[in-house]
């Protein structure tokens, strides 16, 4: 098994274009966005809180972790079932599930080097260091989880990377939407606001920012994570074709 | 202990083998011949479990395909048509990483020497020729020490050295104590390597003999040729 | 300007970086004629092909296709040229006769005559009845029929088939080769690289041999054959027990016996006829049952061998 995560994480370093979207983005964004004063004052629009603090850092790891999650692990898995590489791997005593755990592992791994990346640069800018460091690791964790069982899915029903692309699209980016990413949350309409609390990935964000600010986390947005995880999961494992 | 017993297996409407029964020796290399979809590839891979008979009985190593895969992967090597390697993977990395799958793999750089392939054994799989590619397929095959190795389409694209160079792997291998199922369209290479043949037409055996006898005093193609007549 | 000469190669070079991996080649190819074109894999085979049809641009030398040099008239050489590759070009979720139809819109052809073009394809290639099933469910060999068919849409003047039978079993090798011969006599011109030799012995009127970049031999098989060796004479005999018998009695015959892998068959070089049937005699005198015999130049794949043979160690790929 080590051999075979060994072989994940050099195929991935080899594809330096998905690590650099993945990891180098969210930090773009966040000095590109960060730099501005008005980053570091409470702004207005977000109804009051100051952007560095919550929402800049609060993307950041959406982003990362969705990348990783819901592009990267689909991209290498679609590839290998479509070159045949998972029906290879079927004559051999490895099944092809522990080819699919290396994977979740080396780029779970890349996504957990988000997170001192993306806080580092945003304490550097003058984010206010978390209030509840301990919840934000079980937001991670379980966020991380929500996202990456998305992303197994994905995986599992795509027969080929470019419609698994397709797929991560279709998912990600309304996603975005509704996480607030687009437009702040305390600009849209009520309803709207709410299906976001709803979707992982603005689960996932909002529960972010809460344990950021030291607010109290909304027990249904980490139901939403958690069901998410389990019910992604579970279909998952029941369909995923391995040819 | 390899036998096949009234294989039948179909997709859908269409059936894939009709009617199908072998047995294989031990230590033998025993080839498979036949015309496209005539049921040669469904059958070599039922009998390694990749798929499901509708009938029939089947014995690979005295184990059951169907059952007991687990313990078939451990022994039997298989090279499949059209299966390729992750782009950025480098020859070497690939047999290492399938040598780490056994318990008691063969060196990976003997096997890459042994498959003429020592100067690209450092090149990524992306980069090289499709002679190339099916030469470290079949290493794939190999690496594991397997007591039965199932190859299809064995020297597919390589050129006359090539082949020569994996056919005198396979008859080393045979010495050392290997069974050898080998799927082929090239009459010379059954000629040369396989101890006996069995001809699949339309989904049944239309003749199992050894080449030469098959052959009858005159060329396998033309018997082949014969044997497969619409 | 017309010449009898479809393809005519001088001095052609082609180096990536360090690489010469086309190290001067000529080339003369006769209109209507089917040339071979044989090598090691990373000879300089797959690179001169690409030159010569305008994929590539060569570095040094120069070559003219039908009259066009490659170079300053490509777009003519494209025109009247069609290559086919290992790589099916016809797209799979289309049936074979859509693929056809598709190629003849894009050629030129309107409606009906596309339609036309397609089903005389179809006919002539053996696939009418595979022609609305959908190309990814063809067989390895119906799919390379089609791929053939594809490239002659327009029927060109000279075809590049690069390795048109690989993988093929026996019969669709001869549906092929069939069509290889009709295009010849309908007056196109062949450009064959292959790694079946037999495939070239039977089909080819010339015969070039590329290794590393230069071309080492030329002529018709008949020529190369007898430029490598002396005819050989195959002996088959009725039991294969009494093999050792007979080797000895062809060793004090005539030289050094080669044992076959086939264990009732042995060859050993024979300068004369005569002495064959000697050989033979003598079989017969000392009771070795013999249940065939002939007397066969030498196969191309020995001729190959013999010119090309040269260790691993030598070998370079060489990647376009």
């Amino acid at each position: 098994m080590n051999q075979l995560i060994a072989c994940e994480a050099k195929l991935t370093v080899r594809e330096p274009v998905g690590l650099a979207f993945s990891l180098v983005l969210p930090l773009v964004i966040i000095l590109a966005f960060g730099l501005s004063a008005s980053a570091s004052e409470p702004d207005e629009e977000l109804g009051g809180v100051i952007a560095l603090d919550t929402l800049l850092p609060s993307i950041g790891l959406a982003l990362s972790f969705g990348m990783v999650a819901i592009f990267m692990l689909p991209g290498f898995m679609t590839d290998y079932r479509a070159r045949g590489i998972l029906r290879r791997l079927s004559t051999t005593p490895v099944h092809p599930a522990k080819l699919l755990a290396a994977q979740v592992i080396v780029q779970g791994a890349i996504a957990l080097i988000s997170v001192p990346l993306v806080l580092g640069l945003a304490v550097a800018l003058g984010m206010s260091f978390p209030e509840q460091p301990l919840m934000v690791v079980v937001v991670v964790l379980l966020g991380g989880a929500a996202l990456f069982a998305v992303g197994t899915l994905v995986s599992a029903v795509a027969p080929d990377a470019k419609i698994g692309y397709v797929y991560s699209a279709m998912f990600f980016f309304p996603s975005l939407f509704f996480a607030g990413v687009w437009l702040p949350k305390e600009q849209m309409p009520d309803w709207l606001s709410t299906i976001g609390d709803f979707t992982p990935l603005g689960a996932f964000r909002e529960s972010l920012e809460n344990a950021f600010t030291g607010t109290s986390q909304d027990p249904l947005m980490l139901l939403t994570l958690a069901v998410t995880a389990v019910a992604a999961g579970t279909v998952a494992a029941r369909v995923f074709r391995w040819e | 202990m390899i036998a096949i017993e009234h294989l039948h297996k179909r997709y859908g409407d269409v059936v894939a083998v009709e009617d199908v029964s072998f047995t294989v020796e031990p230590n033998e290399i025993f080839g498979i011949i036949g015309t496209n979809g005539a049921g040669k590839t469904t059958t070599v891979e039922c009998l390694t479990g990749v798929r499901t008979a509708d009938g029939g009985r089947l014995v690979m190593l005295g184990l059951d395909p169907a059952t007991q895969r687990d313990e078939i992967r451990r022994r039997v090597g298989v090279q499949l048509q059209s299966s390729h390697l992750p782009d950025r993977l480098s020859v070497r990395e690939a047999l290492q990483l399938y040598a780490s799958f056994y318990e008691d793999p063969r060196d990976p750089d003997e096997l890459i020497e042994l498959l003429g392939l020592q100067h690209r054994a450092g090149a990524r799989y992306g980069k090289l020729s499709g002679g190339e590619k099916q030469r470290v397929s079949v290493g794939l095959a190999l690496v594991g020490r397997p007591q039965v190795a199932v190859l299809d389409e064995l020297t597919t694209g390589l050129d006359p050295h090539a082949r020569r160079e994996v056919w005198t792997l396979i008859e080393r291998l045979k010495l050392e104590g290997l069974t050898v199922i080998l799927v082929s369209h090239f009459m010379d290479e059954v000629e040369r390597l396989c101890d006996r043949v069995a001809v699949i037409h339309k989904g049944r055996v239309v003749a199992l003999d050894t080449p030469s006898r098959l052959a009858a005093h005159g060329r396998l193609e033309d018997a082949f040729l014969e044997l497969t007549t619409v | 300007m017309t010449t009898n000469l479809a393809i005519e190669a001088s001095g052609l070079v082609k180096t990536f970086g360090e690489l010469r991996a086309v190290d001067g080649v000529d080339l003369a190819v006769r209109r209507g004629s089917v040339y071979g074109v044989l090598g090691p894999n990373g000879a300089g085979k797959t690179t001169t092909i690409r030159m010569l049809a305008t994929l590539l641009h060569p570095d040094g030398g120069s070559a003219r296709i039908l009259g066009h040099d490659i170079v300053a008239e490509a777009d003519a050489v494209r025109s009247a040229v069609s290559l086919t590759g290992q790589m099916a070009s016809v797209d799979e979720d289309l049936t074979g006769r859509e693929n056809l139809i598709l190629l003849g819109r894009l050629y030129g052809f309107k409606g009906k005559a596309a339609k036309d073009r397609a089903d005389e394809l179809l006919g002539a290639f053996g696939l009418e009845d595979a022609a609305g099933r959908l190309t990814k469910n063809y067989s390895g060999g119906m799919r390379r029929r089609l791929d053939i068919a594809a490239s002659l849409v327009v029927t060109p003047e000279l075809l590049f088939l690069d390795e048109p039978t690989t993988g093929l079993d026996p019969r669709s090798r001869n549906q092929v080769w069939d069509i290889v011969r009709a295009l010849r006599t309908a007056g196109t011109t062949v450009l064959l690289c292959t790694q079946y030799l037999d495939e070239a012995d039977q089909l080819a009127d010339g015969i070039a041999v590329i290794d590393k970049g230069k071309v080492i031999a030329e002529g018709t098989p008949g020529q190369l054959k007898a430029s490598v060796g002396s005819a050989t004479l195959h002996v088959r005999l009725l039991q294969g027990d009494q093999r050792p018998q007979a080797e000895t009695i062809l060793a004090r015959e005539l030289g050094l016996v080669h044992l076959e892998p086939d264990p009732s068959a042995l060859s050993v070089q024979c300068p004369e006829a005569d002495k064959g049937a000697e050989a033979i005699a003598a079989l017969g005198r000392a009771g070795v049952g013999v249940a065939s015999f002939a007397l066969g130049q030498p196969t191309l794949d020995e001729v190959f061998l013999a010119l090309t043979g040269h260790t691993a160690e030598d070998k370079e790929e060489v990647k376009a």
